[in-house]
């Protein structure tokens, strides 16, 4: 199954994801059965930090973005509370990248979520974060 | 943190299979389900082995509150009622793998934190 960003979420105008946002990156995502979520990510030069290598910023919002939309698999609304990032090895910029995402646990309003960026099937970064569920305006539940 | 009684417990231990597991959707809507793989993790945990769920794993990311009813061998029933939580690693998602069978998926195990007890109307905690 291939999931792009619901309006329901209030991602339209998302930088990673956001159908209606030109500037976005257009990240799309599917889910297994066991309700892990993949993306992918052809990156480019536009995204270098150090000569030649991806910026960790971009390497973490990729990240993060995949850990997002892991919940919104779960019909689960939530922000970001918590973010931790191994950076293993050094991305090249124009790499294409694989993405992953599962949930560890929940202890609403809670998520505990992991995830890892691959390049050609080698865990580069790795990502571990605590989510915090929110209404339908934002406010915490 | 809530801890079953000690006749609770014992109950527990004493109790006729399966035993019913109840939660909610966002909207109210309640899902009860009969759950043979379950165990006691402590004096203030019961798991249930994620093996089949559907509804009730939609309803434990949710954030809905869950009901344990079970009845022991002399037909005396108890209910625990409390917060759910959902692991798919750590310590009570390991404990599961031991206890629940292999023929079983054990995708994930659904913790009920005890809060409150109850033997039919009356209540104990």
């Amino acid at each position: 199954m291939t999931e792009r960003c619901k309006m329901d979420y209030g991602h339209r105008w998302c930088l990673m994801c956001g159908s209606d946002n030109p500037l976005s990156l257009g990240l799309t995502f599917r889910a297994d059965d066991d309700g892990v979520v993949y993306g992918s990510f052809q990156s480019h030069n536009g995204f270098q930090g150090y000569d030649d290598y991806m910026h960790g910023g971009v390497v973490s919002a990729l990240l993060d973005s995949v850990m997002t939309h892991c919940l919104f698999h779960r019909g689960v609304r939530a922000v970001t509370g918590e973010l931790n990032i191994r950076f293993k090895f050094p991305v090249p910029c124009t790499a294409a990248l694989d993405l992953r995402a599962w949930v560890v646990s929940v202890i609403t309003p809670v998520y505990y979520v992991k995830a890892e960026l691959l390049y050609e099937q080698q865990v580069m970064a790795r990502a571990k974060a605590k989510f915090m569920k929110i209404g339908i305006d934002g406010s915490s539940t | 943190m809530s801890r079953l009684p000690e006749d609770v417990s014992k109950a527990w231990d004493n109790r006729k299979r399966p035993v019913v597991f109840a939660t909610v959707d966002k909207n109210g809507v309640p899902n009860a389900i009969y759950a043979t793989c379950v165990s006691k993790f402590n004096e203030e945990t019961i798991v249930i082995a994620d093996n089949y769920c559907d509804k009730t794993r939609k309803n434990s990311f949710a954030g809905s509150k869950g009901s344990i009813l079970f009845i022991t061998n002399e037909d005396k029933s108890f209910q625990a009622k409390g917060t759910i939580e959902y692991h798919t690693e750590g310590k009570l998602f390991e404990d599961m793998k031991k206890w629940n069978p292999t023929k079983h998926p054990g995708h994930a195990a659904t913790a009920l934190k005890v809060e409150e007890v109850y033997s039919g109307s009356k209540k104990l905690l």
